[in-house]
């Protein structure tokens, strides 16, 4: 390959950084992989980092003459070296190949092929399979991942040690804007890299081994620093991974500690990060933040004893989101809130119906469960803490209980579990003061969403997309069965394409709407 | 695979089957059978490159469904986060404009949340 004005129009340009030092036993082979690309534009840069072997690295790169380009540094680490071809190289995509290992000659055609399959996105980085060979090329095992699971959750490549450094193509500009490679952290630059690409770039998986990865006596990164540089940065994910984010992974923080302890502990010399996660595991129920809703519309004469009931769980909420204004309840009241020590919030009073209440609510709820209560309901003083501890452990992003109706008699709602839709169209419904969510669902925008909908809808449409977590346990208390509204859910179920295929549950839906509209 | 492929695997296996048959001819009619065998062998050469390039062309689309579907679920992870930090941001001025409203001597007793009139 020749300098870069030689490169060629057809396809994107891609440089492949080789950053060596004393690396004169197997530079030779590696350079060898970068310029049997069959891959076209490629452009090949070697980064000698302050090698003090005599010249025998420089000499073996020299050796290629203008096939490649050849930069000399003082010693300023892998992460120096690669961000001096950040910032030498005229390829479009960066690639890199550590000096011990050896690209399959398609490695950047496919993966050229791949992006140009999925349309050619911005701000898209691959990687791939890899397989592991010895100091003699002999392949140990192939490292393939799995792609149901990464196609799911592709933040698992990051979080389940997936990406290899020597397997990855991304656009020169994403990770300039990125800040490169940090030069602080010699033996972590690679993953604190992708740390901050996987948060912001999206990743495909090419489910093809690309790359021949040696392991070989002597490698910097097994020594005693690095293993302890890399404890140190795998505690920083852990504390830095946030509640919605660990959600989206894992369906819950809990979930997210536990999958992340059997990472560090079993797939990554991580053993001291791996007790931490387990440790944070145990108590992450008990931390996460709770809000609780209470809507006071039409009913605020009744708030007092739904906040008494409130004030008396086991595990007390973080907040209270009170939807209505202080003006809607007595002095006495809002001296009973002030005296639960709690984080108060008011919404102010709206006139809009109640999926403009909720969302408002929805808006100033902090907790990363978010429970609802309508005034005049009450809690059991086991509520959140049974709630909040079986959704984080079976990872389910909406649950409701059983409940104790007017007339005393329980309820068995929570046998209605799991995947309840298209069922619950014309059955069950959840009942407003049962429902907990967590708020990854109202971040995604599931929840609340069409104005004009009945309340209803939005529990239809969230079981249509995750499923359902039932509790046995009464867990709240309904003061009077509220109206049904299930004419308007019937209209608003046969207005949305998606529902009609349902038709057996849609009859149910209209069978009891009919019966309502005789009632009435 | 399509149906018109599948009839001709299944024509590949027949052959196989029958051409396997009567080692007891004569050379005449072996002669006969190894002829029919090349002229059937030609056919099937040209069958399994034909299911070769359907395989192939099915494996293209796989990759290239796969390939779109992870990228809009990136898409929409990345679209989550950033409606998480958005709704965190409208806590924060929540919270500033609840503390400004506090410190005022007359007015509100409480800032307008989100939707409040």
């Amino acid at each position: 390959m020749g300098p870069a004005d030689a490169f060629r129009a057809d396809g994107p340009s891609v440089t492949i950084a080789m950053p060596v030092r004393n690396g004169s036993d197997f530079l030779a082979r590696a350079i060898d992989s970068a310029l049997a690309q069959t891959y076209p534009n490629v452009e090949i840069i070697v980064v000698d980092d302050g090698s003090d072997d005599g010249g025998a690295t420089a000499a073996i790169a020299r050796g290629y003459g203008d096939r490649i380009r050849f930069i000399q540094q003082e010693n300023q680490g892998v992460s120096g070296a690669l961000n001096t071809v950040l910032r030498e190289m005229t390829g479009e995509y960066f690639s890199w190949l550590s000096h011990d290992d050896v690209f399959e000659p398609n490695k950047t055609a496919v993966q050229i092929a791949h992006l140009s399959r999925a349309g050619s996105p911005p701000e898209t980085v691959l990687f791939s399979d890899y397989l592991l060979v010895d100091a003699a090329d002999d392949v140990i095992s192939t490292e393939r991942f799995d792609r149901k699971s990464l196609l799911a959750h592709p933040w698992l490549a990051f979080h389940d040690g997936m990406i290899n450094g020597c397997t990855i193509l991304a656009p020169r500009d994403l990770m300039l804007a990125c800040g490169g490679f940090s030069e602080e952290y010699p033996c972590t630059q690679d993953y604190r890299a992708w740390w901050i690409l996987v948060r912001r770039a999206r990743l495909l998986h090419v489910p093809v081994p690309l790359v021949r990865i040696r392991h070989h006596p002597g490698q910097g990164s097994r020594s005693r620093a690095a293993l302890a540089e890399n404890e140190a940065f795998w505690m920083s994910v852990l504390d830095e991974t946030d509640d919605v984010e660990a959600t989206l992974l894992d369906g819950s923080r809990e979930r997210f500690l536990r999958r992340s302890a059997r990472f560090l502990r079993f797939r990554s010399p991580n053993a001291r990060a791996a007790d931490e996660a387990l440790r944070r595991a145990k108590a992450a129920h008990r931390d996460a933040g709770v809000s609780v809703i209470l809507d006071l519309h039409g009913r605020a004469e009744w708030a007092e004893r739904s906040i008494v009931s409130i004030g008396r769980q086991r595990r007390l909420p973080d907040q209270i989101v009170m939807l209505g204004g202080r003006e809607d309840v007595s002095p006495a009241l809002q001296a009973l809130l002030a005296g639960l020590d709690l984080d108060v919030v008011w919404t102010g009073t709206i006139d809009e119906g109640e999926i403009a209440r909720v969302r408002a609510g929805l808006l100033v709820a902090s907790g990363s469960y978010i429970a609802f209560l309508r005034a005049g309901d009450t809690y059991d003083p086991a509520k959140i803490a049974e709630q909040v501890e079986a959704m984080s452990i079976h990872g389910c992003l909406i649950s409701h209980t059983s409940y104790e109706d007017p007339t005393g008699s329980v309820v068995p709602a929570g046998c209605f579990s799991g995947r309840v839709y298209p069922e619950i169209l014309g059955g069950t419904h959840l009942e407003f003061s049962t429902v907990m969510i967590h708020r990854v669902l109202w971040a995604s925008g599931q929840l609340f969403c069409e104005r004009d909908a009945p309340p209803r809808a939005t529990w239809v449409d969230a079981c249509s997309r995750h499923e359902l977590l039932g509790i046995d346990a009464p867990l709240s208390s309904i003061m009077s069965v509220p109206e049904t509204d299930d004419a308007a859910l019937l209209s608003w179920a046969k207005s949305h394409p998606r529902h009609q295929p349902h038709g057996r549950d849609l009859a149910r839906l209209e069978t009891r709407a009919s019966r309502e509209r005789a009632v009435s | 695979m399509n149906k018109a492929l599948a009839r001709a695997a299944g024509f590949l296996r027949h052959r196989f089957l029958t051409s396997a048959q009567g080692s007891a001819d004569t050379a005449a009619t072996l002669r006969q059978r190894v002829e029919r065998l090349e002229a059937e062998l030609d056919e099937a050469s040209r069958l399994i490159g034909e299911l070769r390039a359907a395989c192939e062309r099915e494996s293209e689309a796989r990759l290239s469904a796969e390939a779109m579907a992870s990228l809009a679920i990136s898409d929409r992870l990345l679209a989550i986060r950033m409606n998480e930090e958005l709704l965190r941001e409208v806590q924060r001025l929540s919270r500033l404009l609840d503390e400004q409203a506090s410190q005022r001597p007359s007015g509100r007793s409480h800032a307008p949340a989100p939707g409040e009139r």
